[in-house]
């Protein structure tokens, strides 16, 4: 991809909970496998008490981000700090304070539940983990009846073993979550416990987090920004501030000179994109407003509609322009 | 968003389950490799194959002993009632070591060779002991594969060389178990039952003449001794390619391999000897295969080489003994093996080191 186009892309983060600890800072980072670049110089930050949803489709490039921010993966280039620690002996050691659940629980299957949470606070250095500690995090996970039960965790379902895992990714008091679709196999209520759970790890103990969904409704009930990743490029990191100003009503026009309007409106402090041959724009209150200002500036206005923009509907748009710009820059027609 | 709603949930959320501020924290100190190693003892006192396995050998050593002492006993019923020993616990002790493709160069023994052989030779042959112990290596190891586990060890503070060297001494330590079993079994019981460690003459032979009759606790104790270096040079190789290969099975299968390439090579070298006689069995002595075959056999000090004799207008194979070779297999064995354990315990730990892991 074009640097330029790209750099373009990685709109400079707007999300700062709390700018004075930097926890992740990655700098052009890339991952290559066999024959396919699965991140493409990724640059983005994570400060303490951020509660960051990563968004992407499948093969977007999230769980790469994952591995290589949380050591199991190398990356091909480009460099990363954690807790201010970017060199190798440092990154190791500060990944004790890190926790996380990628794709699937790692868990010893012919374990029981009690005793992965075991060989966890081991390697964590707890000690007397018996005396109430493993006992705490399997009731914290709403799994009371697992620290009695001699059933190995192979035998637990999906919901079950997402549980577990996220009660061994408490061991240790981590100060930052990185979670790769932790509701995945959980029923309504399950996602619902898991959702609170991660809200009161966030807002009570200050632990940051950064979870991947390509379930946009149910990361929005709990983020606090969004990274948005497509074919392994950010294409947008924003607050669910901003986010929702973007979603929510958007009006859709297309008029006589697409390109002027869209200066225009920008000039008058719109929040307007262009999304293929026409503009949307958001948060606009009254339409009139837009429509008199493309008048005053004789922009004749050809087609004009209000919808109602879902998260899914801002993501798809997004990750369709950024697809579309790309393929301009590579000398694509207009 | 819907945050505020959120919160009004969590207002009712049950008082059940414990709130965070109220969780007990645990008291934690810094993680060292010490901490590692525990998690590992802890995995292997929760691995049902170690006990199935350790379990088997033991029943394996009960066998033996008893046809051990069965077969000592009808040789006292033969000699009129006479206590005679035909075999002694010394000749199985080494079965522990029993890999594929070791050659079983059986000294010749005193007494009822034939007897004693089908008892002891053969049963290292077709049962590799060894083997099961290096296997349990591969499988222990295979399920951080399979479990994706390390990235839990990594998660935890811990470097990639400082969790392959904790694997590759719980490697030692699985490899040991196996010898510990198998010695305390055998001996144990031999000894409850009456079986002598060692018959008379056990290691004696007789070439040209001159009869060759070694101290036998020598013998045993050197042989038993570079078999135990030869055998955790043998589980460092099956710990590194656990590590190389991420597949318990493709590991496994990748050591079963290896002692097969080695035997091969054996043979090589072993037919190179048809064209230079006089040092091949020197080249030989490097071979971890001929080296186990040899002290597996207590044969170290003297073993069979052979020359072509074409006086006879074809290929005659002559015997020959060399005395005293004793320290010069020892020394290579212990070369050869520190090749081994330093070799696969880089390539092991350089591929762990680079790997990505699942």
């Amino acid at each position: 991809m074009d640097e330029a186009i790209q750099n373009e892309f990685i709109i400079s983060p707007g999300v700062r909970n709390n700018p004075a600890e930097l926890i992740v800072e990655a700098k052009h980072l890339s991952k290559r496998y066999k024959g396919c670049l699965a991140l493409n110089d990724v640059s983005f930050d994570i400060h303490r008490g951020d509660l960051i949803g990563l968004v992407g489709k499948n093969g977007a490039g999230k769980t790469t981000l994952i591995r290589v921010i949380t050591g199991v993966a190398h990356p091909t280039s480009g460099t990363f700090s954690l807790f201010g620690a970017s060199d190798a002996k440092g990154v190791t050691k500060n990944l004790a304070k890190v926790a996380a659940m990628v794709e699937q629980p790692a868990l010893y299957n012919n374990m029981t539940a009690t005793e992965n949470l075991m060989t966890r606070c081991i390697l964590m250095g707890v000690e007397n983990p018996m005396d109430g500690y493993i006992r705490d995090k399997l009731e914290f996970v709403g799994l009371d009846e697992a620290y009695h039960d001699k059933r190995k965790v192979k035998d637990y379902s999906l919901g079950m073993r997402q549980r577990v895992g996220i009660a061994m990714s408490m061991v240790g008091e981590p100060e930052l979550m990185v979670l790769d679709e932790p509701t995945n196999g959980l029923d309504p209520e399950g996602i619902r416990q898991i959702r609170e759970l991660l809200l009161r790890l966030n807002k009570e103990k200050g632990v940051t987090m950064m979870i991947s969904s390509h379930i946009l409704s149910e990361l929005s009930k709990f983020a606090s920004s969004y990274v948005f990743i497509d074919r392994g490029v950010i294409v947008q990191q924003i607050t669910s501030d901003e986010l929702e100003a973007k979603v929510g009503k958007v009006l859709i026009i297309q008029t006589s000179d697409n390109s002027a309007a869209y200066q225009l409106l920008k000039n008058k402090n719109f929040d307007v994109e262009f999304i293929k041959d026409s503009l949307n724009v958001h948060g606009v209150i009254n339409s009139a407003d837009v429509l008199n200002l493309l008048s005053d500036a004789k922009i004749h206005l050809i087609g004009m509609k209000e919808e109602e923009n879902s998260l899914e509907d801002y993501f798809m748009n997004l990750v369709t322009s950024a697809a579309d710009r790309v393929f301009d820059a590579k000398g694509g027609n207009i | 968003m819907e945050q505020n709603k959120e919160k009004t949930t969590l207002e009712q959320h049950s008082e059940k389950a414990a709130f965070v501020g109220e969780l007990s924290r645990g008291k934690m100190h810094p993680t060292t490799m010490l901490d590692l190693f525990k998690m590992y003892l802890f995995r292997l006192y929760h691995t049902k194959m170690v006990y199935i396995i350790y379990g088997a050998i033991a029943l394996i050593g009960i066998i033996a002993v008893l046809v051990i002492a069965e077969l000592n006993a009808q040789a006292t019923k033969a000699n009129s009632g006479t206590a005679t020993s035909v075999l002694s616990l010394s000749q199985i002790a080494l079965f522990c070591f029993s890999v594929p493709g070791a050659f079983s160069t059986l000294s010749g023994t005193s007494g009822t060779a034939l007897i004693t052989n089908a008892a002891t030779s053969s049963v290292g042959s077709f049962l590799p002991l060894g083997f099961f112990g290096l296997m349990v290596i591969c499988f222990f190891i295979g399920k951080d594969w399979q479990n994706r586990t390390f990235r839990n060890q990594i998660l935890a503070g811990h470097g990639r060389i400082q969790i392959y060297l904790v694997a590759q001494l719980t490697a030692f330590l699985i490899a040991l178990g196996i010898v510990v079993t198998w010695e305390a079994t055998i001996w144990s019981l031999g000894s409850i039952m009456r079986i002598p460690a060692f018959i008379d003459n056990q290691f004696a032979a007789s070439v040209g003449g001159v009869t060759y009759n070694p101290n036998p606790a020598g013998v045993f104790c050197v042989s038993f001794f570079m078999e135990l270096l030869i055998y955790i040079s043998l589980a460092v190789l099956a710990c590194a390619w656990s590590f190389i290969i991420p597949n318990s099975w493709g590991a496994f299968g990748l050591l079963y391999a290896t002692f097969e390439v080695a035997a091969l090579i054996g043979i090589i070298v072993y037919g190179l000897g048809y064209f230079n006689a006089n040092s091949y069995y020197q080249l030989r002595e490097w071979l971890v295969s001929y080296q186990m075959g040899q002290f597996n056999g207590f044969g170290a000090d003297y073993y069979a080489t052979f020359t072509n004799d074409r006086s006879h207008g074809y290929d005659v194979i002559n015997t020959v003994f060399h005395a005293g070779r004793t320290l010069a297999l020892c020394l290579k064995t212990a070369g050869s093996s520190l090749i081994l354990i330093g070799a696969m315990g880089f390539l092991g730990g350089r591929a762990f080191v680079k790997r990505d892991l699942k």
